[in-house]
């Protein structure tokens, strides 16, 4: 309670074009919808205060980003210390599903987590408003998918419709912060450092 | 589109000017009613295709650039467009490589790639929204992206595309619509000629190819990158020019706001990647954008404008800046705040800042716009100075054209008064230095197209101008002929201002306890500006190289058009440099003796500039000599190819001498090659050829049987051993005397 350190969590998505990256977070900040968003050029940011369950006030930083830039074009300090990251696709695209795997990988690369296996990663299918004739990706292989990567978090929306929209943001923003205060713990507890040195000597050993 | 009435009350205006720079000036005017605001789309063309006012001389580009098109479009779209033509044995399922039915499936995904954009390019007006508009759009990028298969689509393109033809498509007139026997004057007939509906496609993809030939480098690429990769990847062009503004640049404009811009973590590249990609088409409103454009087009058509116009955009709002955190930073930028003033004023800014690039004129610029000037501290000042000499030729030498003579009349008075003070010989060596300043500068602002700019990033504009086809060569030698004129008055004046030395050094040898080495320092140092003088009077006298280890050597600066630069996705093998090395005689006329006048021994290197992005290889130095040796560089290939990389669609198209890049990565060689031929020649030459890398190139060929370079007179020869390092002579007499002028 007593702590009011202001506490701001950078989350950055992710996704092919089109498959509604900007219309999403225009949603749930904005509470907006176009059917008409241009081309995100490189990145863009939003911010959204938001009042956790323990009545904490926290600052999401989001930061939307160009579905056909490649992870080189932004630098990788555009990754550095994200705290979750979301990986888009549009559920009546199977190509945008199919690539969710190398935006994760990517992100690894670039971002460098400390721990790239507990790194927070939410998956959102987007356009669930569209007729289900259309419909590519059924939520089983989706989850499926999640459950291979170590049991990603998996919600379903439409941006056009709110649906869904807010419940994943408060999913993104607790798994931000957690790993925001698991990187808190772990920089305040320097004891972790010898046992990567550790790691390291047995890697050389070899 | 409009009638030809209307357009025909607009043309006046043109009339009235009777100069390139007469209507850069106009078009820059704040004052109302723009020049542009009828005639925008002919101005657009006069600076970026013409580049002259010559309007006898406009249906020729025009036609050129207009069956240029056709030819592309045929030649890219035939499968798109006529799938079932397609003459193939090969299996359409096949999966194979070369199978002409994968080549269709991959343009069909590319295309798909572009629409998706296209179809979401400017929501909100109607125009965009028609099908045909659409359709238009997408044949144009995408055979842009087929010439430029190394950048290919990226997004934000479409956004380049979108003001061009609507500013096209605006000023268009409808032939069908002209009452037959009316308007038949020559005045009207250029008029229908140049905005004719019919061509609107045609000139909008001539003016967009020509607008990316230098903006594609926003969305190239880093070296050796192609989609998903786990490697580590070099910074692309766009990260690379982030840096420079913001890590370069800025400091100098604004050393506090940079730091506190740095302290807050702003990641410079997050903003100007849509800023500069877009030529701040989603910055400002879409009409102020197009009055931004008119002035980048009119006063830097190289497009290296737009680094100074983001400096101007940062100190004008400066003040929120700095009181700013992270969150509220980040937001400033990316939703810049509508300014107070008009954008193309950011423009006008972008030039000044871009001659004066300290914090005192970062500080005029803050207070320009009513806001209290940032502290400027000694100390920051002087590093700031410091900084700009590294960074090569300093922006404090670039006067105004008209004022070059004033300033070499100072230069020499400067060299009588510093003389009493400093010591003489300091202050003559000093006039030297300014003298061969001036003279550079000199020669840019005679070149026509280069403007004075700073840090030798001249060298890296596109040899466009001179290069078009439709350019007569009367018109490069009625330039070089004017250049010598001039040169020989300035050596004139020059030479006034030696006697005047010389008399000032008589008096001081004439006292009695006169310092016998100062004086010989003195005759010494007069005599290197008169060695000048002698250079400058006749510019056919092959400049001596002079080795010098403190000051800069002594240069004479290649005209534009003979300049190269090689593409910064070019890999780091490819930056080769050639070493043209002075003929062992001695200049012919000043024999003067000269105490450590220049050696003519040593050789002067040409850099040829590989990476645009970066300052210090910028900067060419040539002189004329009759013969050029050029020993190979040390990676493999011993060939000068300046284009590296390979594109295999193209090169077996007839139409690879099309590509714009070809202009630009020409060596100077093959550049007046270029000029020397009528664009049929050059056509039939190319076909001829079957790559780009084939082309005749000064340093030798990767042609196999070292066919002679075409203008017949340099030889390359080709080379098959690749380790090799090995000299090739080649004879350019005839060359040299207009590279000296």
């Amino acid at each position: 309670m007593s702590s009011k350190k202001k506490v701001l969590l950078k989350v950055i998505i992710l996704g092919d074009s089109g498959v509604g990256k900007t219309s999403l977070m225009n949603q749930y900040v904005n509470k907006k919808f176009s059917a008409s968003y241009k081309a995100t050029i490189g990145a863009d940011f939003l911010t959204k205060e938001v009042v956790m369950d323990d009545d904490r006030v926290v600052t999401l930083q989001l930061w939307d980003t160009a579905g056909q830039e490649r992870f080189q074009s932004l630098g990788v300090a555009f990754y550095r210390g994200a705290d979750c990251c979301v990986l888009v696709y549009d559920v009546n695209n199977s190509k945008s599903f199919e690539t969710l795997e190398s935006w994760r990988d990517e992100f690894l690369v670039q971002a460098s987590p400390m721990d790239p296996e507990s790194f927070p990663f939410v998956v959102i299918g987007n356009k669930v408003d569209v007729e289900e004739s259309r419909r590519m990706i059924s939520s089983k292989r989706a989850m499926t998918f999640c459950q291979s990567k170590g049991g990603l978090s998996y919600f379903e929306t439409s941006a056009k419709e709110a649906l869904n929209v807010e419940e994943a943001f408060s999913a993104i923003a607790k798994q931000a912060l957690a790993q925001e205060e698991a990187g808190d713990f772990n920089s305040d507890f320097p004891e972790t450092i010898p046992i990567d040195l550790k790691n390291d000597r047995d890697g050389c050993a070899c | 589109m409009r009638t030809l009435d209307e357009a025909r009350k607009c043309w006046p205006q043109l009339d009235e000017v009777t100069s390139i720079s007469q209507l850069r000036k106009a078009v820059s005017s704040p004052d109302k009613p723009r020049i542009t605001s009828g005639l925008r789309s002919i101005c657009w063309k006069i600076f970026l295709l013409f580049n002259n006012l010559d309007r006898t001389s406009w249906p020729t580009a025009l036609v050129d650039s207009r069956t240029a098109y056709d030819s592309l479009r045929s030649h890219f779209l035939r499968a798109i467009e006529h799938p079932n033509e397609i003459e193939s044995a090969v299996d359409p399922l096949s999966e194979h490589e070369e199978s002409p039915w994968v080549a269709l499936r991959k343009d069909e995904t590319l295309r798909a790639e572009i629409f998706q954009d296209v179809e979401r390019c400017m929501p909100d007006n109607m125009y965009f929204r028609q099908p045909s508009t659409q359709n238009m759009m997408l044949d144009i990028i995408f055979i842009f992206c087929k010439l430029n298969p190394d950048v290919g689509y990226r997004q934000g393109m479409h956004e380049v595309l979108a003001p061009i033809l609507w500013v096209v498509e605006r000023d268009s007139i409808n032939p069908g619509s002209i009452e037959r026997g009316r308007n038949t004057g020559t005045a009207s007939r250029l008029l229908r000629d140049v905005c004719d509906l019919r061509f609107m496609e045609h000139d909008t993809f001539t003016l967009f190819r020509l607008v990316m030939q230098n903006a594609k480098f926003f969305y190239a690429p880093g070296e050796g990158q192609s989609g998903f990769s786990q490697q580590p990847q070099n910074d692309t062009p766009m990260l690379i020019r982030s840096k420079r503004i913001f890590e370069e640049y800025l400091p100098m404009a604004d050393p506090s706001l940079a730091a506190h811009l740095k302290k807050v973590d702003i990641v410079p590249q997050i903003f100007l990647m849509r800023w500069i990609r877009l030529l701040f088409g989603r910055e400002f409103s879409f009409n102020e954008v197009l009055v931004m454009w008119d002035i980048i087009f009119a006063e830097d058509s190289s497009l290296e404008l737009v680094d100074f116009i983001c400096i101007a955009m940062l100190l004008r709002i400066r003040w929120d800046l700095v009181e700013a955190d992270t969150n509220t930073a980040f937001t400033l930028l990316l939703r810049y705040p509508e300014p107070d003033n008009p954008p193309f004023t950011f423009v006008h800014d972008a030039l000044y800042l871009r001659d004066n690039l300290n914090p005192q004129a970062g500080a005029n610029i803050i207070k320009k716009y009513g806001k209290k000037s940032p502290p400027i501290s000694e100390n920051e000042s002087r590093v700031t100075n410091h900084a700009r000499t590294s960074i090569g030729a300093s922006n404090s030498l670039v006067p105004q054209p008209g004022s070059l003579e004033a300033i070499l009349q100072d230069a020499a008075r400067g060299v009588y008064n510093r003389g009493e003070k400093w010591g003489i010989a300091k202050a003559v060596r000093d006039a030297v230095g300014e003298v061969k300043k001036n003279v550079q500068t000199l020669q840019q602002s005679n070149s026509g197209q280069s403007t004075p700019r700073s840090g030798g990033r001249e060298y890296r504009k596109p040899a466009r101008p001179v290069l078009k086809s439709t350019q007569s060569n009367s018109e490069v030698l009625r330039r070089i002929s004017a250049l010598e004129t001039r040169n020989k008055g300035l050596a004139k004046m020059l030479e006034g201002a030696l006697s005047e030395l010389w008399e000032c050094h008589k008096e001081k040898s004439d006292e009695a306890d006169v310092d016998k080495a100062s004086l010989e320092a003195l005759s010494v140092a007069i005599a290197k500006v008169q060695f000048v003088q002698v250079y400058l009077e006749d510019a056919s006298i092959p400049l001596p190289i002079e080795e010098d280890k403190g000051k800069a050597p002594m240069r004479v600066l290649i005209p534009p058009e003979r300049t190269s630069s090689a593409p910064p996705t070019s890999s780091p093998a490819s930056s080769r440099s050639a070493a043209i090395s002075s003929p062992s005689s001695k200049p012919p006329r000043p024999q003067r003796s000269i105490g450590n006048a220049p050696s003519s021994k040593t050789a002067l290197p040409i850099d040829i500039p590989s990476l645009p992005t970066t300052l210090k290889s910028s900067t060419s130095r040539i002189t004329a000599v009759p013969t050029i040796t050029a020993p190979s560089p040390s990676p493999p290939s011993p060939t000068i190819s300046v284009s590296p990389r390979v594109r295999p669609a193209l090169a077996q198209s007839a139409f690879s001498w099309m590509l714009g890049q070809d202009e630009r990565t020409s060596t100077f060689a093959s550049a007046s090659a270029h000029t020397a031929f009528p664009s049929d020649e050059k056509r039939r030459m190319a076909r001829g050829k079957d790559s780009i890398g084939g082309k005749g190139y000064l340093f030798g060929e990767d042609d196999e049987e070292g066919s002679p370079i075409k203008d017949g007179r340099a030889k390359g020869k080709g080379s098959k051993a690749e380790k090799e390092i090995e000299e090739e002579v080649i004879d350019l007499g005839p060359l040299g005397k207009s590279a000296v002028a």
